[in-house]
Parts: structure tokens; C-alpha cells; sequence
């Protein structure tokens, strides 16, 4: 069972959890944007949560996919279609009959997953490449929940339709929530000046149009950098937020450096780093600073949630059609 | 160095990034037994690592740590805190009892140093013997267009603010920046002083140089004496 790559799109890449370990070589550890939205996907198809999926940032793909597959849709809210019929998001749908899946523009944040039942076969150096028209990905082994899973849908399906889905969805909108980007602050030499950290987290940012998988530049009041770029190279990871020598701050995305010689604000906490990777370019960020041990809490309680949502479906796939 | 090959412990800050990463910091300014002491606690960590341990890198004078903080923060005895979380907090004991174990006798004494033939650039701006006569040790790798070097057993020159023009830098480039030697581990674009190239493909995307590793540039006999330079 093969997936086909019709129309090709920079913006679409297999992502997974990222592979630690290789910073000293000067490469960071990649991975998704938005982690929590992939672990969903792969447990919506009863993969592993950290299976690599399919990332998608823009409109256009366009898919030749098999008949027997079953995938699920999470994260960035778009439309995906299957020969022109709109396919539900957050929950798994089974292919009965090959067609072309088209992406649309995404109508609510950033970035869609696309996980499949099996996940998608490829070299072990694959991962992050884009995908190109022409190319071919093969399905993983097909575990044996999975196909009884498949073997319920084919049951209730009807003859004419070309997927079937279950009456049920996941709600994985808490990625998104309102409010501010909750910061860790850093108190290192190379922190930014008392001053312009007050200015950052009383003004509104908005985020460019130039952000991408390794970069979101920030725009809005100008800060002082600080005598960060004077001293030692200090780390940066994802969510690190960093002001350049222009006064312009920047948030580091999974791809991004691994040290620099820059001031910083502080850190994203965990938690809301898949909120600030749905961010779309014309989005306006607030931010605030939080201690340690209230991002701690965060995080337990979002895996929580997660872990909750894993029982649901896990039941939920279980139970007849 | 004491004479027993170990280097005294200096006094170790931490410092917290955010809930899943700190910097364990063995000193301020960037010098061999500082970075070899961030070597020897990344070392200590690979054969102990703690519960939730994702990922250790030697940044700067120190090393950075990533984990987990909730298998750790799940496991915790420790009393709530307004600011520290029990993750962190149970990371850095595990560190702290660690301490005692770094020292750098397990370092890079004794290693065979990596040897680069060095082709002066024909406007080299420095004198051939400064590079020829140095054992270098590399230190801060992450950056990914650079390796850094400082000369063995010297301190390291405090950073200068310096204005220069970026113009590109090809592959194996070796150029002078802020006290620092540099070799350009892709083709890039810097304001080094560029003073001779070594072979790209022994130094490309730094793997072959790890943290620590001494270097020692050499230099063909006809071009070295041909600068007028006289074997140390």
C-alpha cells in the first residue's frame, strides 16, 4: 500500500519527535511544530505517538491515496478534501475506495498532521524531507487492533461511499487557547535589561510574515538588547526568545539554532509552545512571565489531558461501529 | 592542572532555562578547565543519566542539560516551591551528587591531537609561528558554521567588540575573531580574518572534532620557511 505525491509542497514534510543528541554538531534537534497535535494523529490510528506523520504549512498538496488506509487529520483546521468530498478532522477515517486527497488554505492555525495506520515506511535519514511530485511512500505493518478496527468500517459502510468515519471526535482545540504566551524568564548575564522585559510583556507583538520552521520574528516596540552579544554563546532551543541587535525579538522553532550570542527574554513554556507554532504570520501575540513550577504544572496538566484523551479513544476503538 | 592530571572543582552555578532545561555553569569566562569540566559532567551523565535525561550539550563555560521534568517531578519527595519546580530540583540533585565524580583526568589528556595541514592564504595578516607553535582545543562547538579554538593552556582573550565587514568564507577556512580561532565547517559568510584553509572534508559538520579535542596546525616546510619562519 503506497501513498502518491501528486502535486508536491515545500511546506509538507514527515516530522516526529525530533532526534536528540547531535547539538554539538551544530544541528538541532528538529522535529514537529506542534508535538501535541502529531501525538494525536498517530494515537487516533493506534500508531505509536512519536510515529513520524506527514506535517503540512500550506495549501495545495494533493495526494493519491490507497484503498484499506486508514488516517486521521489534526492540528491546523483546513480544507481537506477526498475527490471533493470534506474530510472530518480529529477522528479516523477509513479510505474504502483510492482517490486524491487535495489540501486547502488552513482556516485556523498553522500546521495539519496527516497520520496514517501504520505509519509512513522510510529510510531512517527521511524524516524532514519535503514532498516532492512523483515520490511514493510506502505504509508501515499494519498492527493486528488496527485491522479489526478496519474490519468494524468496512462492515458499516455503504456501497457508494468512498470513506467512512466513526459518530465520534476528539476535541484537540485546547492547542489553541486564548490568552497570553506564558514565558519562563532567564536571569542570566545575557538576560535583556529590566526595562525592555517590562516592554515586552505589556506590549502586543505581531508575528511576521518571514516565520518559518526555524525562525518567528517578532514585530512591534523595539527592545534593548542588552550586553548579551558581548559574552559567552548561551544555548537556544525551541521557544527560546531572543532580541537581535535591532531590537526586533524572536521565538526559535524546532529547526532553529542551537547556540548564539544574543540577549534573551526567557523561554516558552512547554505547554504553550504548540499554541505559539499555530500561530498564522499577521497573528498578534501577547506574553507572560510565569515561574518554573506554574510550567511544570501546566505541562502535567495538558499530558494529563492527553493521557485522557488516549483512554477515550483507545475505548472508543474498541467499541462497535 | 594539579599535579595529580586533576583539575580543582571551581564553584558550579545552575541555572534554570525553563522547566525542562538548565545550565550547569563552571565558571565565567571561557577556559580549558572549564570547558573540560562541562566535558567530564556530560561524560559522568552518559554513564549515570537520571530518570527523564533527553539530551546533555557543552555550551559555552558550561553544560546544558534537557529532560523530562515529570517522570522526575512524579517521583519527588521534595517540599512545593513557589519558583523552583520539583522537576529541576530533582534534576539538580542528581547533578550536585555527580560533582564529586568530574574531574578532567578523564579528558582529552593523553589523546592523539588531531593534525590539519594548514596553506597559509598568500595576504595571511598573521605571523606563520603564532598558529604553527600552539596546540589548539576546541570548544563551544553548536555553532553550526564554526569550530572554535583556543590555544592550550592559555586563558582565553576577553571578547572585543569589533566591526568588520562580512565577505564569504569558504569550507575549511582557518580565520582570527575575537581572540578566537575559527574553521569555517561549511561555506559561510563572516568577518573573520582569514589567514589559511585546512582540509574541509576533515572538519566538515565538526563531527570528527568533538568538544576538547586538541589541534595542531601544520604547515608544508617549503611555505613555512618560505614566510621566513623558523621551527620552534
Amino acid at each position: 500500500m503506497k501513498i502518491r505525491v501528486e502535486k508536491g509542497s515545500l511546506l509538507a514534510a514527515i516530522q516526529d519527535n525530533g532526534r536528540y543528541g547531535t547539538r554539538a554538531a551544530g544541528t538541532s534537534p528538529g522535529g514537529a511544530l506542534d508535538m501535541v497535535s502529531l501525538h494525536l494523529a498517530n494515537l487516533l490510528v493506534q500508531n505509536r505517538p512519536e510515529e513520524g506523520t506527514l506535517e503540512i504549512g500550506g495549501s495545495g498538496l494533493s495526494l493519491s491515496v490507497p484503498a484499506g488506509l486508514t488516517l486521521a487529520l489534526t492540528g491546523a483546521h483546513r480544507q481537506v478534501l477526498l475527490d471533493g468530498k470534506a474530510l472530518p478532522f480529529y477522528r479516523p477515517v477509513y479510505i474504502r475506495r483510492k482517490g486524491t486527497l487535495l489540501f486547502g488554505k488552513a482556516l485556523r492555525g498553522r500546521v495539519t498532521y496527516l497520520a496514517v495506520a501504520g505509519g509512513y515506511s522510510l529510510p531512517l535519514s527521511c524524516p524532514g524531507r519535503t514532498f516532492a511530485e512523483g515520490d511514493e511512500y510506502a505504509i508501515g505493518r499494519i498492527i493486528p487492533s488496527q485491522a479489526a478496527f478496519v474490519g468494524r468500517m468496512e462492515r458499516c459502510a455503504e456501497p457508494d461511499d468512498s470513506f467512512v468515519t466513526v459518530p465520534w471526535s476528539i476535541d484537540g482545540d485546547f492547542v489553541f487557547p486564548d490568552g497570553p504566551v506564558r514565558v519562563v524568564e532567564s536571569h542570566a548575564e545575557s538576560a535583556v535589561p529590566e526595562s525592555s522585559r517590562a516592554t515586552f510583556f505589556r506590549s502586543s507583538y505581531l508575528l511576521s510574515s518571514r516565520s518559518d520552521r526555524r525562525l518567528y520574528p517578532l514585530e512591534g516596540i523595539k527592545l534593548e538588547p542588552g550586553k548579551g552579544s558581548l559574552l559567552a554563546p548561551v544555548p537556544l532551543r525551541f521557544g527560546s526568545i531572543q532580541v537581535r541587535e535591532n531590537g526586533d525579538p524572536v521565538i526559535f522553532m524546532p529547526d532553529g539554532d542551537t547556540v548564539g550570542c544574543g540577549s534573551l527574554i526567557g523561554q516558552v513554556i512547554l505547554a504553550d509552545l504548540p499554541r505559539v507554532a499555530q500561530c498564522r504570520p499577521g497573528e498578534m501575540l501577547t506574553f507572560q512571565p510565569i515561574y518554573q513550577t506554574q510550567a511544570e504544572e501546566c505541562l502535567a496538566r495538558q499530558q494529563a489531558y492527553v493521557k485522557q484523551l488516549k483512554a477515550k479513544i483507545e475505548e472508543a476503538l474498541q467499541r462497535r461501529v | 592542572m594539579a599535579p595529580n592530571g586533576k583539575f580543582p572543582l571551581p564553584p558550579v552555578l545552575f541555572r534554570p532555562l525553563n522547566e525542562a532545561g538548565f545550565l550547569v555553569l563552571f565558571g565565567e569566562k571561557l577556559t580549558q578547565e572549564n570547558v573540560l569540566l562541562a566535558c567530564c559532567l556530560q561524560a559522568q551523565l552518559r554513564k549515570a543519566p537520571f530518570p527523564g535525561l533527553i539530551e546533555t550539550e557543552v555550551v559555552g563555560t558550561g553544560l546544558m542539560i534537557t529532560y523530562d521534568p515529570l517522570p522526575l517531578s512524579a517521583m519527588s519527595h521534595k517540599a512545593e516551591d513557589t519558583c523552583e519546580s520539583k522537576g529541576y530540583r530533582e534534576a539538580k540533585s542528581y547533578v550536585e551528587a555527580l560533582l564529586p565524580e568530574v574531574v578532567t583526568a578523564s579528558g582529552t589528556d593523553g589523546e592523539e591531537p588531531l593534525r590539519l595541514p594548514l596553506s597559509f592564504a598568500p595576504d595571511s595578516p598573521l605571523e606563520p609561528k603564532l598558529i604553527l607553535q600552539g596546540c589548539y582545543v576546541s570548544y563551544a562547538a553548536g555553532f553550526d558554521n564554526a569550530l572554535c579554538l583556543f590555544e592550550e593552556n592559555r586563558p582565553i582573550p576577553p571578547c572585543r567588540e569589533k566591526e568588520g565587514k562580512r565577505k564569504p568564507v569558504p569550507a575549511g577556512s582557518v580565520g582570527l575573531w575575537d581572540g578566537a580561532v575559527l574553521i569555517a565547517l561549511r561555506d559561510t559568510e563572516a568577518a573573520w580574518a582569514v589567514i589559511g584553509q585546512v582540509p574541509a572534508d576533515r572538519v566538515a559538520g565538526g563531527r570528527s572534532v568533538p568538544v576538547g579535542k586538541k589541534i595542531i596546525f601544520e604547515l608544508p616546510e617549503d611555505d613555512f620557511a618560505g614566510r621566513g619562519g623558523s621551527r620552534p
